[in-house]
């Protein structure tokens, strides 16, 4: 068989090649032999026979060469020879490989760790069937984001009267924190949950089957209360249920109700929230049972509805459908709109936003920093390839003469440029390997850091952080693989070409160059050092802005008291209480724990300090008496128990406090912050004026408040505060600020002790300062400076590195130069003013370059600065002036050198 | 005779030296006689050229070679053609016979 025959030459001709040389010479010798003898035979003398058939065969050497060259494994062994003397090479010269893999390995590292995310958040697609055709319904009522959130009865209005889609569902997400699994040789508590709640077609709109079991139906979700069943996800039945065999008709146990197991669903399904993985799927109609505190199915903002377009129906007609229904849906809820109401209605649009990549809220706020981030990670491998780039360059000049011998020996220009193209490829081969453990490294530490976040009371669901499977995966290393590559072949290829094109003669008998062709390379060289020094001072006035705007966050004043006060994040709703009962226990427990030593003050609220995000409505939504609709005013509505502002240490400007009985039945009143105040009333008193949110009686103003804080330190909403027992609805998740006398911290224990005293069912998801409160609201912002720190750190050292590269290479070029100058009379500090002078003049046009490139740039990252301009003078300045003084001290070395030159050896070496 | 100094094709040259050898196994020197006579001395084969491509062939595993003694008594490699080297040669001669016909046919035409 010729294939196999060919697998046996090919090991024979690489691996026995001795033998098969020494096959080869007794096969050409054995040949000149006989010809010799039929010479002989012919009538010629021996001599002469032999000095023909030598002519004839046209010399040993050459006939067995070229059947080396026709040998089969022919490449392969040569890239053998390429690769084993490339080694050799990088032995050789072990800084200038380490610091070429280490700057690939940072560069690829970088960039393919921020591509995992970017691919994680952006790329995946939901392994669902035909992706592409489900949308979420969003409803855009104007100015800000459109909300993801809708309403059952808009769900139950677009399923019963639409003909746009082939199926619609809904889906919430709610965190629970109380499952306990039923097992036979007794109970396990599986500790938080995070539970979806779902209608009964789910599984079909979405086409997920199951791998154990069944998934709902229709006839799953009919009667409220009625179908304790769960869909269970992989990844829970391998955590939590060990693989359970019997999985199916197992019961779970959440909130006193008893699930039975229907099914598991397929490894890789976890919901369709992206970072959010849902454990338990239960029937929609079992919300009352899931969550207490929202027993009506008629509560908004619990749910998404995610709907499979028909084919053939284009997104226009089904938003036109969705619409009609919307406002539909608006009259129903508001029979006799109020003007603002009206307005509202005229505004509010539902919109399709396609979902087959699965649900991302968070993108729309990590989408600038993912932005931000793929800027500086390209910057960083830009630099990192200039830097090879020009290391390799510099490299290759003090290696002419070694390759100029070679061509002599008779390589081939191609045999030269393959060989260099293997070095180059070597290294950015162990660049890229270093790249991917930078990689793993870099997703596993990413991934930590964005699942912290602050406790989120604003969103029902209570889920805050995110937890990324930031896997690497296929396209990453396809990713990683295809910079290796291209920074291998082109980096490669540019010293090969120039290096292909050598002559011979002057390379063998001067050391110098030919002019023109110093002028090419050197100038090369100083474009990649100008722009390293560019793209570094781009990355380090960026990291300037970020510094000192997360100073500025951390230390802008927060509207009140940093540093007694404890929050206490409670969700009293779950214990199912409502109305008067619900306020009796957050007054008991408010009561208790004011009563404990060392505090001074105890309030509640159901928003609390910094609790993240930046959400609100808008101010048209507000009625002033006497005033017309006014919008551009992001408002909130915050119930606060008395003492609130006395605890929180926000002083009253004007009016009076709430108290307990500013109650149910009672005129309704409120506080405004001053931010509100200045937007309705400019200067005037606002004390006494009534206004009203919706259809809702008049509310009197009765003090105003000063402004804080209660979702970043960006924070600037007008703020209602309305009595909480006249809104006690909103008090189901609550925070209880405690101010302490001393330490806060040392309180929690006996806070804790004394939440259970009152109601042992009382759930208390967290404790914690203000300044751990803190930390976490800038969880994110600190990430993005840190990173951004860290590319700028190592793009100025490896723009350094650069510049130090070239300096010596043109020192060592005109050592002689140099020594004639000493000759004649030059000082060695003449010479170190030039070369240093030489080299500042690269960095100057790096900056000049550099900093309308920043300008530019840093304009779009604005809106996250705080505190400071995007073309802040001061940054500038000073980011500048670091970078002439770290590539003065790195051109120093050479110029020093250069400097010290003696003329008598230079000029002699010559 | 005349010697023409034809070049060789590099398929030509597989071809003849597989047809030199469809008769009987033959060594380097061998060969090259072979196609001398085959061809009427109008294509010399040059051991330059005639090596590699037994080494070629061999390697692609249309023949196989074995040490033997020569006519005269002397140690000499020998080439013999393989199962797949006859078919191929039947395959070569069957496609060179249509390309000389059709090239013939092409200079003919006016």
């Amino acid at each position: 068989m010729p294939l196999l025959s060919s697998i046996v030459s090919l090991g024979r001709n690489l691996f026995k090649k001795d033998r098969v040389e020494k096959d080869l010479s007794e096969e050409i010798q054995a040949h000149l032999d006989l010809m010799i003898e039929l010479k002989i035979k012919e009538g010629l003398e021996p001599r002469d026979a032999q000095r023909q058939a030598l002519v004839e065969l046209g010399g040993i050497e050459q006939v067995k060469e070229q059947v080396r060259q026709g040998r089969l494994g022919r490449l392969i062994e040569d890239f053998w020879q390429d690769l084993r003397y490339a080694l050799r090479t990088m032995r050789k010269s072990p800084v200038f490989a380490a610091v070429v893999v280490l700057s690939l390995g940072l560069g690829i590292g970088a960039s393919a760790t921020i591509f995992s995310i970017v691919d994680t958040l952006m790329l995946t697609v939901l392994p669902v069937q035909a992706p592409e055709q489900l949308y979420v319904l969003r409803e855009d009522d104007g100015p800000a984001v459109p909300g993801y959130s809708s309403s059952y009865s808009l769900f139950e209005r677009v399923r019963d009267h639409s003909q746009v889609f082939t199926g619609i569902t809904t889906v919430g997400l709610v965190d629970r924190t109380d499952l306990t699994i039923i097992e036979p040789g007794g109970d396990a508590d599986a500790g938080a949950v995070r539970v979806s709640l779902v209608s009964g077609n789910y599984f079909s709109v979405l086409s997920v089957n199951t791998v154990q079991g069944r998934s709902f139906t229709a006839e799953d979700d009919r009667l409220p209360g009625g179908h304790p069943v769960t869909v269970i996800s992989y990844d829970f039945w391998k955590r939590k249920m060990a693989f359970a065999p019997d999985v199916v008709g197992r019961k779970l146990k959440l909130n006193d109700t008893t699930y039975t197991v229907l099914g598991v669903t397929p490894r890789g399904f976890s919901g369709d929230w992206v970072g959010r993985a849902t454990d338990l799927w239960i029937p929609k109609m079992m919300q009352a049972q899931v969550m207490p505190e929202y027993p009506s199915l008629k509560t908004g903002g619990l749910l998404r509805i995610v709907a499979r377009l028909k084919p053939g129906v284009t997104i226009p007609q089904a938003q036109a459908a969705v619409q009609l229904e919307y406002q539909e849906d608006l009259r129903a809820l508001w029979p006799h709109p109020t003007p603002s109401q009206l307005h509202y209605m005229s505004r509010a649009r539902t919109i399709l936003t396609p979902a087959g990549h699965g649900y991302a809220p968070q993108l729309e706020t990590l989408a600038q920093s993912l932005g931000i981030l793929a800027i500086a990670v390209a910057a960083l491998l830009i630099i990192s390839c200039a830097n090879v780039a020009n290391l390799l360059l510099a490299r290759s000049s003090s290696r002419r003469r070694e390759m100029s011998v070679r061509l002599a020996l008779g390589a081939g220009s191609a045999r030269i440029t393959r060989q260099l193209l293997t070095e180059s490829l070597l290294l950015s081969t162990l660049g890229g390997a270093l790249g991917i453990l930078f990689t793993l490294w870099g997703t596993r530490a990413l991934s930590t850091a964005m699942g912290a976040g602050p406790v989120q009371m604003d969103s029902r669901a209570q889920v805050s952080g995110w937890s990324f499977d930031f896997r690497p995966d296929w396209r990453m290393l396809l990713f990683t693989g295809t910079i290796c590559l291209l920074t291998g072949v082109v980096f490669g290829f540019a010293p090969a070409f120039r290096r292909s094109k050598i002559s011979l003669a002057s390379a063998l008998t001067k050391r110098g160059t030919d002019p023109a062709e110093a002028v090419g390379r050197f100038s090369f060289g100083k474009l990649l050092v100008i722009s390293q020094v560019a793209l570094s001072l781009l990355l380090l006035i960026g990291t300037g802005l970020f510094v000192r705007s997360l100073g500025n966050l951390k230390t802008n004043d927060l509207g009140f008291d940093r540093k007694h006060l404890l929050l206490v994040w409670t969700a009293p709703g779950r214990s199912g209480r409502q109305g008067s009962a619900l306020a009796n226990l957050i007054f008991a427990v408010q009561e208790r724990v004011s009563s404990l030593p060392g505090v001074r003050a105890v309030g509640g609220s159901n928003r609390g300090l910094l609790e993240g995000g930046d959400t609100g409505g808008n101010s048209d939504m507000m009625s002033v008496e006497g005033q017309e609709p006014k919008p551009g005013l992001q408002i909130m509505r915050v119930a606060v128990t008395p003492h609130f502002f006395d605890a929180a240490g926000m002083s009253l400007l004007a009016g009076r406090d709430l108290t307990e009985q500013d109650s149910e039945g009672r005129p309704a009143v409120a506080i405004i912050n001053q931010t509100m105040s200045r937007f309705w009333f400019g200067d005037q008193n606002p004390i006494g004026k009534r206004f009203r949110l919706g259809a809702t009686e008049f509310t009197e103003i009765v003090g105003v408040v000063r402004d804080a804080k209660h979702g970043t330190p960006r924070d600037a909403r007008g703020v209602l505060y309305v009595p909480y027992r006249q809104v006690i609805g909103m008090m189901r998740n609550s925070c209880l600020v405690v101010s302490a006398n001393a330490d806060p911290t040392t309180l929690s224990a006996r806070v804790r002790q004394a939440l259970r005293d009152v109601d042992p069912s009382l759930a208390v998801i967290r404790i914690d300062t203000v300044a751990e409160q803190l930390d976490d609201v800038l969880g994110q912002e600190r990430l993005i400076t840190w990173l951004v720190a860290f590319f700028g750190i190592l793009a100025i050292l490896l723009a350094c590195i650069g510049l130090y590269g070239v300096i010596s290479y043109t020192v060592a070029r005109r050592t002689s130069e140099i020594g004639i100058r000493l000759a004649l009379g030059a000082t060695p500090a003449h010479v170190l003013r030039m070369v240093i002078k030489e080299s500042l003049i690269l960095v100057m046009a790096g900056i000049a370059v550099g900093v309308p490139i920043t300008l530019f740039l840093t304009r779009l990252i604005s809106s996250r600065l705080f505190g400071v301009s995007a073309a802040d003078p001061l940054t500038i300045v000073a980011t500048t002036l670091l970078i002439i003084t770290v590539a003065t001290l790195s051109a120093f070395l050479p110029a020093n050198q250069a400097s010290k030159v003696d003329p008598l050896v230079a000029l002699r070496y010559e | 005779m005349k010697k023409a100094k034809a070049d060789l094709l590099q398929g030509t040259l597989h071809l003849l030296v597989l047809k030199a050898l469809a008769l009987e196994p033959l060594h380097g020197l061998g060969v090259s006689r072979r196609i001398d006579q085959l061809t009427q001395g109008t294509f010399k084969v040059r051991p330059g050229s005639l090596f590699p491509a037994l080494h070629r062939m061999e390697d692609a595993g249309w023949l196989v070679s074995s040490w033997g003694e020569s006519e005269n008594s002397r140690k000499a490699k020998y080439y013999a053609l393989t199962k797949a080297g006859k078919r191929r040669l039947a395959v070569e001669t069957e496609d060179w016979q249509r390309i000389s016909l059709a090239i013939g046919g092409a200079l003919k035409a006016t």
